[in-house]
């Protein structure tokens, strides 16, 4: 199909084959997607899960044997305490696949578990319920990014490995985290909270991990 | 009693040996698993993602000397090749487990960035040299989803689906700058930045990069091609705007093989809100393609931007909405000079110059929620829907290449615009720890041909420690594109109607893996149908053409043409790989093995560019403490049919010979300069030539009955510095 001549068109792209009419269909998409996101209500912004909570707990299963001190410290069954935030859904949400993941797990550090909930009320009452229940791990979820100091202080002097399953908690104090990098995944260590805590990693597994001095 | 005392302790120290060496190995298979987040649209374990895939880590492509997605493709990934690449680098698309269709501009595989479709629907093709305008430090990791992927993300994913995901501020600190050169021919700088702060209460976490790439031209020569006396003026052929006419194209191409890219990334992240933004232009030289040969004003200029934004919302526990808005353009101008009067059809032009600009323009939105039925991620269902805006164009114009004046009225003009919309739905149910089911489908609405269904269905088992057993059947499409559909310029005229291409595909694996140790086994089964090609019209059909209107009227010299479903091919074969380390990952190694036969329709028994037997294999040694990381990798591409080995009709079908690429890369920091690191390498290709026909002569004409190949770039070193803030 030709057309007349017509002087050349440097600006071709912007001109010729510019759009001439503004499509209806995409101000109403941006408009319905607008609304959307201010209507539905906020859930609070997720933390950084990077690793699938599924292969977190299989990881778990496996790097608490490394914890020297995780044999005494159980006594023949390994008691975890899952840590999540009241009307948080992201922790909510973790929690329960946390759950559901460790009852696929025949053994945590090679010994029978036992895993139940906890909504966080204070730093404080989180280490009464540690030493009531004579929790082995504590297992952080995603919300509790502003008590993560407190819980260090809290658990401080306490024979517990905490594990996050969020990874920007390890670096605030948490002993044990995951991560993601090259679609790998990664162990994060905080050496200072582990000693606090009573938690001696193997050296073979603080090779494999990064640790927080 | 002492004997047996000391027997039972050396056989309990064994068994404790044994047991922490086993224990060693389970975390070490753990960290050694790959999540990939393409396959499903969900983070998931490779090993149990329906389809094959491949994840190619920054430190793979540090440590090897990758500087492009095709390279990583081919150095690195299971199943997955180019055909080869010519000397410029660019030519050439991918291709997989044995089928590369000729001239398809990659719009057989879907590029991803950050979960953005990067395929433009112009010509439906995507970039994976240096013109996608990815600088590869940013890159956190490539995955390479093998199989039909169009359950999921509708048009083009028909070899499979590549998603290039980016790194966050953690693994991008701080300011950095680095210069690169592939000695002496190119130069490459960038300057990025990673940086984490509280934004609006919320972590936000920004990485941005700035590249600029030029390649100066490598030098090589091209053999003289005779192409006989010009139609027009009968005299010898003209090849170039100076010195006699000659009829001979060829010689000595100093830096006709140019590029140019500036390119800019920055990915933002604050809380659930993601935003990628990405431009760049890429020109590059085109010294040996139809027009004259090394002419300066020959050029290809593409230029991309685009925008993505994701909001992720958890509304109660169990369902997830996921919003996201997208905006892209993209255009292309190619010059092409060219001295043959019987290209210009002017005689008082001594060269003119044929300038095509395509722009397309599309924006969109996806919405989709995931609802976690019970509440552990066992059966979710994942429903999504994806409406999109589309604006595409082109035109063509003649100039006089000595002043820039028209010299005939545009042709090949088109413009169309519309909204296409494609809605899916995924169920993945995992009962027990061992068994994983995905099933899904989607449906796309094209206006330009009836709905299309893409269904998948994969099962996944993992029977013992360490195996996986997986099956998958899929299927895929791709949307013809605009230029197939609605261009017409001279004797190509847009067809009547065009069906989207179809693959059917159905797949086997076996992994295995044991501590740092992976063996795969895939087998596979695909059936193509409706390929799209260009195909001469008949006498008939012309004849036919005129009377439908189609035609205005007859040039005697010209052939018509039209794209047109031509048929299939059927695809079978086997992919092997294995990978492993030592304890501790300072040695790790991998290799790929492909076997596949791609047998198109109409009784032909190979397909042009399909190598039937690929590969690869790598080593990597971190040397200790502060010495460097050394990298060894290679492909290989068995000999295979050039573009033009059926269509030619040349005395002798060209091939590429079995080509065989070695690189050599060394990694490490410059001690005692904190901060500063430098990357060497060299590279080296045993073939010569890769199977593309260059020149004017792509048929065999009565001068010219053989066809000459793209030369490749024999030997490359490159060196690299880098400096972090």
């Amino acid at each position: 199909m030709t057309r007349e001549l017509e002087p050349r068109e440097s600006q071709f792209v912007t001109r010729v084959l510019a759009v001439r009419r503004r499509p209806a269909f995409a101000l109403w998409a941006a408009r319905a997607l607008l609304l959307l996101v201010l209507v539905l209500p906020s859930a609070g912004s997720a933390s950084a899960v990077n690793v699938p909570i599924n292969l977190q707990v299989k990881l778990l299963a496996k790097v608490a044997a490394y914890d020297r001190n995780m044999e005494d410290r159980a006594a023949g069954k390994v008691r975890i305490l899952i840590v999540e935030r009241a009307s948080h859904l992201e922790s909510d949400r973790s929690a329960s696949r946390i759950v559901a993941a460790l009852d696929q797990e025949d053994a945590v550090a090679g010994l029978p578990h036992e895993a139940r909930r906890l909504t966080f009320d204070s730093a404080g009452k989180l280490a009464d319920a540690v030493r009531a229940g004579s929790i082995d791990i504590v297992y952080l979820t995603p919300g509790l990014d502003d008590e993560v100091p407190n819980i260090r202080k809290a658990l401080s002097g306490e024979d517990v490995l905490s594990v996050s399953a969020v990874t920007t908690h390890v670096q605030d104090g948490v002993v044990l985290g995951f991560d993601l990098a090259g679609g790998k995944p990664k162990l994060l260590v905080h050496l200072p909270t582990a000693k606090a805590q009573n938690v001696a990693f193997k050296p073979s597994l603080l090779k494999l991990a990064k640790v927080y001095r | 009693m002492k004997r047996v005392a000391y027997a039972l302790a050396g056989f309990g120290g064994w068994i404790l040996c044994a047991n922490t060496a086993l224990a060693q190995e389970d975390l070490d298979a753990l960290l050694d698993e790959s999540v990939v987040t393409a396959a499903s649209k969900s983070a998931e374990l490779s090993t149990t993602a329906p389809g094959t895939s491949t994840v190619i880590t920054a430190q793979d492509l540090r440590r090897f000397g990758i500087h492009t997605v095709a390279q990583a493709v081919d150095f690195l990934s299971l199943g997955a090749s180019t055909s080869g690449r010519d000397v410029t680098g660019d030519k050439g698309g991918l291709g997989a487990r044995g089928v590369h269709l000729s001239g398809d501009e990659g719009n057989h595989f879907l590029l991803l960035v950050n979960g953005h479709s990067v395929n433009e629907p112009l010509a439906g093709g995507a970039r994976f040299d240096r013109g996608a305008g990815i600088p590869m430090e940013m890159v956190d990791r490539i995955e390479v989803i093998l199989g039909p992927g169009s359950v999921l993300y509708g048009s083009n994913a028909m070899l499979g689906v590549i998603n290039v995901v980016t790194k966050s501020a953690k693994d991008f600190k701080g300011t950095r700058v680095l210069v690169e050169s592939e000695l002496p021919t190119s130069v490459r700088a960038l300057t990025g930045a990673g940086y984490t702060f509280d934004l609006l209460g919320d972590r936000a976490d920004l990485t941005v990069g700035i590249e600029y790439y030029r390649r100066f031209g490598s030098g090589f020569d091209l053999s003289d091609q005779d192409l006989g006396i010009d139609l027009i003026s009968n005299e010898p052929a003209r090849t170039s705007p100076n010195g006699p006419p000659t009829g001979i194209w060829g010689g000595r191409i100093d830096d006709g093989d140019f590029a140019e890219s500036p390119s800019a990334l920055l990915r933002l992240a604050i809380g659930d809100l993601r935003v990628t933004l990405q431009a760049s232009t890429y020109r590059q030289g085109q010294p040996y393609g139809r027009g004259d040969f090394n002419a300066e004003g020959s050029q290809l200029v593409q230029r991309q931007a685009w925008v993505d934004v994701s909001y992720r919302k958890l509304v109660t526990s169990t369902l997830e909405v996921t919003a996201r808005l997208y905006g892209d353009t993209h255009d292309t101008t190619s010059e092409v000079e060219s001295s043959l009067e019987g290209n210009c059809f002017y005689l008082n032009v001594t060269t003119c110059r044929d300038v095509r600009v395509g722009a397309s323009r599309w924006a969109g939105t996806e919405l989709r929620a995931a609802l976690d039925w019970e509440e552990d991620g066992s059966l979710v269902t994942l429903v999504g829907v994806d409406g999109q805006y589309r604006y595409a164009g082109t035109k063509s114009d003649i100039e006089d290449a000595a002043t820039g004046e028209l010299v005939a009225p545009s042709t090949g003009f088109f413009k169309r615009d519309e909204v296409v919309l494609g809605a899916y739905l995924q169920q993945t149910y995992s009962p027990t720890a061992w068994l994983g089911l995905n099933a899904g489908a989607r449906v796309d609405r094209d206006p330009r041909f009836p709905a299309v269904i893409s269904p998948r269905a994969a099962v996944s088992v993992q029977p013992w420690e360490g195996g996986t057993l997986k099956f998958a059947y899929s299927e895929a499409f791709r949307a013809p594109s605009y230029s197939e559909t609605e261009l017409t310029d001279g004797p190509r005229l847009a067809p009547v109607e065009l069906d989207p291409e179809r693959v059917r595909s159905f797949e086997a694996s076996i992994e295995q893996r044991f501590g740092l140790h992976r063996l795969r086994t895939v087998s596979f089964l695909t059936r193509w149908q409706d390929l799209v090609d260009l195909k001469q019209l008949s006498d008939a059909e012309t004849q036919r053409a005129v009377e439908l209107g189609r035609i205005e009227f007859v040039a005697p010299q010209l052939t018509y043409e039209e794209f047109r479903n031509v048929g299939g091919l059927d695809n079978y074969g086997v992919s092997l790989g294995y990978d492993g380390a030592l304890s501790g990952r300072a040695l790790s190694w991998g290799t790929n093995l492909t076997a596949a036969i791609a047998e198109p329709a109409g009784g032909e028994s190979e397909s042009a560019l399909a190598p039937r037997w690929f590969g690869n294999a790598r080593v990597a040694y971190d040397l200790p403490d502060a010495l460097p990381t050394i990298g060894v990798a290679g492909f290989f591409l068995a000999r295979r049919l050039a573009d033009r080995g059926v269509t030619g009709g040349f005395a002798e079908r060209p091939y590429a010979p079995t080509q065989l690429v070695l690189k050599t890369t060394v990694t490490g920091d410059v001690p005692p300069l904190s901060g500063l690191s430098y990357r060497v390498g060299v590279g080296y290709s045993l073939a010569e030539e890769v199977p593309f026909v260059v020149g004017p002569t792509q048929a065999a004409s009565p001068t010219q009955p053989t066809a000459d190949l793209a030369p490749t770039d024999r030997f490359r070193a490159f060196v690299g510095l880098e400096y972090q803030l």
